[in-house]
């Protein structure tokens, strides 16, 4: 529900993608890939620091009697080494400075993610995500290679109506 | 006449706002890196000093030392993003300006977007400034932000500075921005929407135009 309401009263200029303000919700569907990175990379950081980093501050956690406020800050620790790594990841300019913080906020993040969650079983992708700063020392800012473009002409073909028949438009013209 | 006053509708049928992050991008490949204030020539002959709003007049004269003739206008594009007053779009108004310190930034509010003629004489003269009021820092004990520089964010107070002239090459992005209540004051979280990591712009090897 703060999530929600945050992203409700973010004031934001108008080019940014917009999110869900009713987030988490089966009604809005699936997110598309540039409204996940504006979440985790916009409105999430915002929220999950407003509200778990006043834990800092609280003597229970600092005696080590509320375990769920330890957990939330350190689950908060590594959502930030994953935001950092995508915001690093996608900046218009790169260096092998960018890749290796990349790679050392990506590599914090698994890190993290296999201490707190034992039992989580990782995919290919994260695999892949650590091999990443190496395309970024190789090819440049990720915006000159990633898929973004195709998918944009996939959807773009998607919505084009169509009577599933091959050929036979070509043909009524022709004829 | 019609047509002049027209242009802004016009222009909005031509180049649509923008609204996603990935069509900031193809707009950009199609602009100029500021659409300039040689539009508005012409505008001054029926524009004077007089009829700017007096906070304008006092920090143009504040600036030039002398009162000097200005058209308003409600918005400009720089590399196919939109900026606003304050008073047409809120966010689109929410502009950090160019520090000169890496990693550094200053948020603003842009007011008034105005061109001023530097000679009465030749509309070829003016220039185009915004007219913004700062955000004043916080003042708090702890700043969660502060442990992470690549988010590229921060504490900020709502309080604004008084109302200072910049060129338009001094706007460096937008900002977001989320207001809050911390340590019992009313604060504001900054968070901008800089596409390059500001920490690192010292290193930077290479650069593309923005393409997708």
């Amino acid at each position: 529900m703060e999530i929600q309401s945050d992203i409700r009263k973010l004031i934001r200029p108008s080019w940014l993608t917009s999110v869900p303000a009713n987030l988490g919700q089966a009604s809005h569907g699936k997110l598309k890939a540039d409204q996940w990175r504006a979440l985790g990379t916009i409105f999430l950081p915002v929220s999950l620091l407003r509200l778990w980093s006043n834990v800092k501050s609280d003597d229970n956690v600092l005696s080590g009697t509320n375990s769920r406020s330890i957990r939330c800050l350190k689950i908060l620790e590594i959502t930030l080494h994953l935001v950092s790594a995508v915001t690093v990841a996608t900046s218009r300019t790169t260096s092998s400075t960018h890749a290796a913080a990349y790679f050392q906020h990506m590599l914090a993040y698994l890190e993290g993610l296999k201490e707190l969650f034992p039992d989580y079983k990782f995919t290919a992708n994260h695999h892949f995500a650590l091999h990443l700063y190496e395309f970024i020392k190789f090819f440049g800012p990720v915006h000159s290679w990633w898929t973004f473009p195709f998918e944009r002409v996939i959807g773009m073909l998607q919505r084009i109506s169509t009577n599933y028949k091959l050929g036979k438009y070509l043909w009524f013209i022709v004829r | 006449m019609v047509i002049r006053e027209c242009a802004p509708l016009l222009t909005r049928i031509v180049n649509p706002q923008a609204r996603s992050t990935l069509v900031t991008d193809i707009l950009s490949l199609s602009s100029n890196n500021s659409s300039g204030g040689r539009e508005l020539q012409g505008f001054f002959q029926r524009m004077s000093n007089k009829s700017l709003p007096d906070a304008l007049k006092k920090c143009i004269l504040d600036t030039f030392g002398e009162p000097l003739k200005a058209s308003l206008s409600a918005d400009v594009t720089i590399n196919g993003l939109t900026f606003s007053t304050s008073s047409k779009h809120l966010g689109n108004s929410s502009i950090l300006l160019q520090s000169g310190v890496g990693g550094h930034f200053i948020p603003a509010r842009i007011e008034y977007i105005a061109s001023i003629l530097c000679n009465d004489h030749d509309e070829s003269t003016a220039v185009r400034y915004v007219a913004a009021r700062k955000y004043q820092p916080a003042v708090v004990k702890y700043d969660p932000f502060i442990a992470f520089p690549l988010l590229q964010a921060g504490l900020f107070s709502q309080m604004l500075d008084e109302l200072e002239l910049y060129p338009i090459s001094a706007i460096d992005c937008h900002f977001a921005h989320l207001p809050i209540t911390w340590e019992d004051q009313k604060m504001m979280v900054v968070i901008s929407l800089s596409r390059v990591s500001e920490s690192f712009q010292q290193q930077r090897i290479c650069r593309i135009d923005p393409f997708w």
